[in-house]
């Protein structure tokens, strides 16, 4: 009996691959247990308000779980970096540059949609959690505002930024995979063309034009217009896959 | 199965190979060797697509190797530096070879896995080095693929486990007939199972032929001083030393010598004998010239 | 501002190994089939999450502005004289906070030498204004020492109530005097603040401010004023007055 030649689809080889790193990186999701109990461990005060006399001291300590999303996206940017590095040991297996790409990015959406699964349910779990920790826990106000919408809002908002962290992290990894030692050059570079841009575009343009981390910031947080939100996020999304694509296509392997 | 055109490979100033040219059609059991350098892993990164050739041709299964999905689907590389997930076990590698390899025998990795006493609960990244090695060699072996390649698979392991090793891929290769290439310097352990030898030097194919032929390549010619100089000056010699007066021993290609077609009292007078595949390898790659007499005696 | 700024790099810092040693921890020491344990019972708790918030007692309290008319307080002492104990224990609007007995002897006291009892908690309390109370003294066969009952109306700071939480005042007696003594009163809660990503698209609660991000922090908070009574039953022998402490 001779070796059988095999003939499968690369789709079919790219959902198999991604069966196959999503076990492999099954403990990615203990990882993100771990993070989020640090965030609600951290998200239990938050802030403090309070005042007091010689005989009275009246303390609030906000519990909010704005750290819980902050540790996601450290996992998030973590695990894209972690897809990311170390490519030649998949192709090992059976795989090329299509596959491998397909199943990370598809490995990665299923890594935002849980995250933006425990963000979601994060709210009622920190109520439960602080209920059980302590007496006379109240509501904030604006919770009375909340509807079904807002969930989701929360969820679409959550996995979505996530997404694109991932993302991010992954297209980092990927051209630092393909370009090695010039990547850190070409980073230093980057740096240096987005400072002095900012600087030149504020003096020949005025102030408004000038960049900075935080208007890049705000320019997605303060996005109150959903649809254009969802194109802003579905735009920049795009553009670092399609980087990373760029990056990943005939990337040679050699460990 | 495998076609290479002139395959031409260079890493940046450096070029790997030069020019190498051959043709696998059959199942085989082919023993690559060449000396460190010579090109024999860029060979084989090149023939599983890891690698793009910089010019020629580098076919597999009539298709062009580099990022092809058919090629790898039906090609397994075994080498020292390849990794797996970090924390994977031996079970779950094993699982994850048999989801790929659709020809992958579980049965008969989980029996070597018991024969070399290597632990499947075990994570790969705390094997030893030669247990590493045993383990590479089982899952590239079960995988059956139609092109094997094996890029010294013995390495780290003990003279023991090296000979059932050996027997390991002559028996898997007579049950389930493949092209396996094994690029191994351990020629003499080696030729007890080879078909064929591809020799590799200097980028390109230097020799590519059935054991047999390549056993016989060279041959060594005893006699006088007398008797062996005109040889010398009208054939190529790969090595000639004087066994004290009146006896000299050249090397010589045996097809060479053959077709001199010497009277009978001329090659009466010399003695020949064979050449083991390990000298033949030592002569046919040796550098011209600064041997290491030169260097201790300068 | 340096110093800030190094505990801020530290703590960073400290947050990085962190992170990045539970990530070694996780690979190396955690099998996958106890992660994918962990991570089902943490997806299951997650999910029974939001019924197990909602049964919980005191939870779901959002916070809801109460009012309490002003004048009441006054309209109490003003009624004082046709009150009785059980109508203040009764009254929805005051909390009995403290019921206590103080052992008298009744021969230790007499017309010319009388229980004092105050009036203030002491001299110079400058934040004698959080503390307003009234003395009401009830003359009674049914006690055979003193018994102080204080009652403190509702109140509501951060339009939350916190009478209930107020610390009693002890009485003691010195010198034949009767009087307060304040303690202090601390009280913490808790506040759930909603995850800014449900108002993303709400101009109205937008986390982010001026350009910077904080948090929406929309509770006033006020130094409350206390209206406590201290109602006081005597027995009926027992000779007492009521005074200030110190001159006026």
């Amino acid at each position: 009996m001779n070796s059988i030649i095999h003939k499968e689809t690369q789709m079919t080889i790219a959902l198999r691959q991604t069966r196959d790193k999503l076990y492999h990186n099954a403990n990615a999701f203990m990882y993100l247990i771990i993070l989020q109990l640090l965030g609600y461990f951290l998200a239990n005060n938050v802030g403090m308000s309070g005042s007091g006399t010689e005989y009275f001291s009246y303390t609030v300590r906000i519990a909010s779980s704005v750290p819980l999303i902050f540790f996601t996206i450290i996992w998030m940017l973590l695990q894209g970096l972690h897809l990311a590095g170390e490519k030649s040991r998949e192709y090992y297996l059976v795989s090329n540059n299509f596959t491998a790409y397909f199943s990370d990015i598809a490995v990665l959406e299923i890594f935002a949609v849980t995250g933006g699964v425990t963000l979601l349910l994060s709210e009622s779990f920190l109520q439960v959690m602080v209920s059980v920790l302590y007496e006379n826990v109240t509501l904030q106000a604006s919770f009375s505002e909340v509807g079904f919408i807002n969930y989701v809002s929360l969820f679409v908002t959550a996995t979505l930024y996530l997404l694109m962290f991932g993302a991010a992290a992954y297209t980092v990894g990927i051209l630092r995979a393909r370009f090695k030692g010039r990547f850190f050059l070409g980073i230093f570079l980057l740096i240096a063309l987005l400072i002095f841009g900012s600087v030149l575009a504020a003096r020949l343009l005025g102030p408004a034009f000038g960049s900075t981390i935080e208007s890049a910031v705000n320019f997605y947080l303060h996005e109150t217009r959903g649809m254009i939100w969802f194109l802003k996020m579905a735009v920049t999304i795009g553009a670092l896959y399609g980087i990373s694509y760029l990056g990943i296509r005939n990337l040679e392997v050699n460990a | 199965m495998i076609q290479c055109e002139e395959l031409t490979k260079d890493f940046g100033g450096t070029r790997a190979l030069n020019g190498c040219s051959f043709q696998i059609e059959a199942p085989t059991l082919t023993g690559v060797i060449g000396v460190n350098g010579a090109g024999k892993t860029t060979l084989f990164k090149i023939l599983a697509g890891f690698l793009r050739p910089s010019s020629g041709e580098a076919r597999v299964l009539g298709e062009p190797a580099f990022q092809n999905i058919n090629v790898a689907q039906n090609v397994v590389l075994n080498e020292g530096r390849m990794t797996f997930h970090a924390n994977a076990t031996l079970q779950e590698l094993v699982h994850s070879y048999g989801r790929f390899y659709l020809n992958f025998d579980e049965k008969l990795a989980r029996g070597l896995l018991e024969y070399f006493q290597l632990d499947e609960k075990r994570q790969y990244s705390k094997l030893s080095k030669g247990m590493a090695s045993t383990f590479r060699l089982i899952i590239t072996l079960a995988a059956r693929a139609p092109i094997t390649l094996l890029d010294e698979p013995a390495n780290g392991m003990d003279p023991t486990v090296r000979k059932d090793l050996y027997e390991v891929i002559l028996k898997d290769y007579i049950k389930v007939p493949r092209i396996i290439l094994i690029a191994s310097h351990y020629l003499g352990e080696m030729e007890q199972i080879l078909e064929n030898m591809l020799l590799i030097h200097g980028g390109k194919v230097m020799l590519h032929s059935a054991l047999e032929e390549f056993q016989t390549f060279l041959v060594a010619l005893k006699g006088s001083p007398q008797a062996i100089k005109p040889i010398e000056e009208k054939l190529q010699v790969y090595e000639g030393k004087d066994f004290g007066p009146g006896i000299r021993q050249i090397v010589v290609k045996r097809e060479a010598f053959q077709q001199l077609q010497l009277k009978e009292e001329e090659a009466g007078v010399l003695k020949t004998t064979g050449i083991s595949l390990e000298d033949s390898f030592i002569y046919l790659t040796q550098r011209k010239g600064g041997g290491i007499d030169e260097l201790y005696h300068s | 501002m340096a110093m800030a700024g190094f505990w801020v790099i530290l703590n960073l810092l400290f947050l990085v190994l962190l992170i990045l040693g539970i990530s070694k921890i996780v690979k190396s020491r955690i099998s996958k089939k106890i992660s994918i344990w962990v991570m089902a019972i943490y997806f299951i708790l997650l999910f029974f999450s939001p019924l197990m918030a909602t049964m919980m007692q005191g939870a779901d309290k959002i916070n809801e502005p109460v009012r309490v008319p002003d004048s009441y307080f006054m309209s109490v002492v003003e009624n004082a004289d046709t009150m009785t104990l059980e109508d203040l224990v009764e009254d929805e609007h005051f909390v009995l906070l403290d019921v206590r007995e103080i052992p008298v002897a009744l021969n230790d006291f007499s017309k010319d030498r009388p229980l004092k009892i105050a009036s203030r908690h002491r001299d110079h309390d400058q934040f004698d204004h959080m503390y307003r109370y009234q003395l009401m003294v009830e003359v009674t066969d049914e006690v055979e020492n003193v018994e102080i009952s204080q009652f403190v109306q509702r109140t509501y700071t951060d339009q939350v109530e916190i009478s209930q939480e107020l610390v009693p005042w002890s009485w003691t007696m010195t010198e034949g005097r009767l009087k307060p003594e304040i303690h202090q009163t601390e009280i913490v809660r808790h506040r759930l603040s909603p995850n800014p990503l449900l108002f993303h698209f709400q101009e109205k609660h937008n986390i982010i401010k001026n350009g910077s991000i904080s948090q929406e922090m929309d509770f006033h908070f006020m130094i409350p004023e206390f209206r406590i009574i201290q109602w006081v039953r005597v027995p009926e022998d027992l000779h007492f007055l009521v005074q200030g402490v110190g001159p006026h």
